[in-house]
């Protein structure tokens, strides 16, 4: 009972991360409620396939990259491969410049010199750290960033309204470019939710943790609790947007002028709180993403992996994530700026989504395979709908982006 | 069904790759052929959003609600951002919207110092007092200019 509680707990602090954190709280104040319902697809989407992700690697015990090489091919899933591992170091790379930024409204050190820190924190932590310590730590942790939800009430929102914003609508805008920003908008967000690396680390971690066909209800349990909860820091952050930051004309960026609006309710301890979720979440992100392409690639070319083995025993998994993570630091010393990074790592996160999610779909229903397991018809409703609504996201995705010139207007 | 997934994901893959190939040609199309379009309500824009930051940071100094570090740290963090406007802004007067460029150049100008000010006078939150009080008149001669700037 107390690890199904952890497990809840800790899905619902490792939910959030700097494109979300970003993308939900500039929907906010650029649309009002306009785009809760867009939280409420992605919920339910990452729900229905991190439910099956869990549930083929508890009955099979394979995660999802040896599924993409088995079912789609050598060459058609490198490309895949190829396209995840590149979006997961961008990922990485911007949660790594965000984890320094918000370092240093601690400690004024340099950018770079924090920078130079937090890879080697995250180095350390991945190398000492068990990996269910490494889940909890910074998923608890990231459980502080509820100081939002404290904040959203506190604005007072207009509940009836809030409720309404639920159901999928096209609001009122003012021109056809303000119509595409909304796109690029609900495409980000939507993509934000349904990260493609949370899919690849859940599964890896089942296999991790040796779930057995007996998780089943349990991966159901933590899945849909944790990330029902978890979307709830999502909602609030589109309200603090809404009611916070809008009528103040901020579309904040840096995460700590998403703190303020902490500050404001709560004072310093409220600036602090919402500072070290900030910390943990960006952290536990940057450690899934390297960790989700070391997966991959040993997943995909047969290699022994997991935190579970010595590191000797999976030395080219080992060295694989040390890698991930000296590249992402790379890209952010070059100077780029890391808000710059999130926005692409988040589209191009969308682009993939597709490609990932299709053999896991055809796996997961496959009675063959899966026996008694195999996704009911809700599951297979639910899973063939939202591989449209993916479809649909990532063929939009890249579009949008140069059409709104980066997500800019 | 292995046959199946592969083909499909073949399919999904061609489809992404035309969508971005198609975009990009048509970005380029318009660039080459079609008038230059104007992004200063961009810049703009962002100028607004980043005044209304560093007036964040002054009030919340101000009423003692965020520590000297963090508004040391954040407004140096926003001082290097507005910096950067301010040159997209020198670059705009030579090019496109001179009228609303000519307004914003001064005001990024002030803009910027009031929010180094900001940086430096950290440990002294009555300090943040008359720096509060211009920024919010910077804001509020940003706002409209930034909205009439928006094409449509």
């Amino acid at each position: 009972m107390l690890e199904l509680f952890l497990g809840i707990l800790t899905a619902m602090g490792g939910f959030v991360e700097i494109g979300e954190l970003t993308f939900a709280v500039n929907a906010g104040s650029k649309f009002g409620y306009g785009l809760l319902w867009v939280a409420a697809v992605g919920t339910i989407g990452i729900i229905v396939y991190g439910e099956m992700a869990g549930r083929v690697a508890a009955v099979r015990g394979q995660p999802v990259f040896n599924l993409i090489r088995e079912r789609v091919g050598f060459d058609a899933g490198l490309v895949t491969l190829v396209a995840a591992v590149a979006v997961n170091v961008l990922t990485c790379a911007a949660e790594i410049g965000a984890i320094a930024l918000v370092w240093q409204l601690f400690v004024d050190w340099p950018y770079r010199a924090w920078v130079a820190v937090a890879f080697v924190f995250l180095a350390l932590a991945v190398w000492v750290l068990p990996f269910q310590w490494i889940e909890r730590v910074f998923g608890l942790g990231g459980l502080l960033l509820v100081v939002f939800l404290a904040v959203a009430v506190m604005e007072a929102p207009d509940l009836a309204e809030v409720g309404a914003a639920f159901m999928p609508r096209m609001p009122a805008l003012e021109s056809t470019q303000e119509y595409l920003l909304y796109a690029y908008y609900s495409v980000a967000l939507l993509s934000s939710i349904m990260l493609p690396y949370e899919v690849y680390f859940y599964s890896s971690g089942a296999v991790e943790d040796r779930w057995k066909p007996a998780d089943v209800r349990r991966n159901r349990l933590i899945v849909v609790l944790g990330f029902v909860l978890g979307s709830l820091l999502c909602v609030a952050l589109i309200i603090v947007g809404s009611q916070f930051f809008g009528p103040r004309h901020v579309e904040p960026q840096l995460p700590g002028v998403v703190a303020t609006s902490a500050a404001a309710h709560f004072g310093v301890a409220g600036l602090l709180i919402a500072i070290g979720g900030m910390f943990f979440a960006f952290a536990g992100a940057a450690i899934e993403t390297a960790l989700s392409a070391a997966y991959g690639i040993a997943q995909f070319f047969g290699w022994p992996w997991g935190r579970f083995r010595p590191p000797r025993e999976a030395s080219r998994f080992t060295i694989t994530w040390l890698a991930v993570f000296a590249l992402a630091t790379a890209v952010i010393l070059t100077g780029v700026d890391p808000v710059s990074v999130v926005e692409y790592s988040i589209v191009f996160s969308v682009v993939i989504l597709p490609l990932t999610y299709l053999p896991l779909l055809l796996v997961a229903g496959d009675r063959r395979i899966m026996g008694e397991y195999a996704n009911g018809p809700i599951a297979r409703a639910l899973g063939w709908l939202y591989m449209g609504i993916v479809t649909v996201a990532a063929l939009a995705a890249i579009p949008l982006l140069i059409l709104t010139h980066g997500g800019q207007g | 069904m292995r046959w199946h997934a592969a083909r499909w994901v073949r399919w999904l893959q061609v489809a992404v790759g035309l969508s971005i190939v198609g975009a990009l040609g048509f970005a380029t199309f318009v660039a080459v052929t079609g008038k230059p379009q104007s992004t200063l309500y961009i810049t703009l824009g962002e100028l607004r959003t980043r005044a209304a930051e560093s007036l964040e940071i002054a009030r919340g100094s101000a009423a003692s609600r965020l520590t000297p570090n963090f508004v040391r740290a954040q407004a140096a963090q926003l001082a290097s951002r507005i910096a950067s406007l301010r040159d997209a802004l020198a670059d705009a007067e030579t090019h496109d919207g001179v009228a609303d460029a000519r307004t914003a150049r001064p005001l990024s100008e002030r803009l910027l110092a009031l929010t180094r000010e900001l940086a430096e006078r950290a440990d002294t939150p009555s300090a943040a007092r008359p720096i509060e009080r211009e920024l919010g008149a910077i804001v509020e001669r940003l706002v409209p200019l930034a909205r009439s700037a928006r094409p449509g």
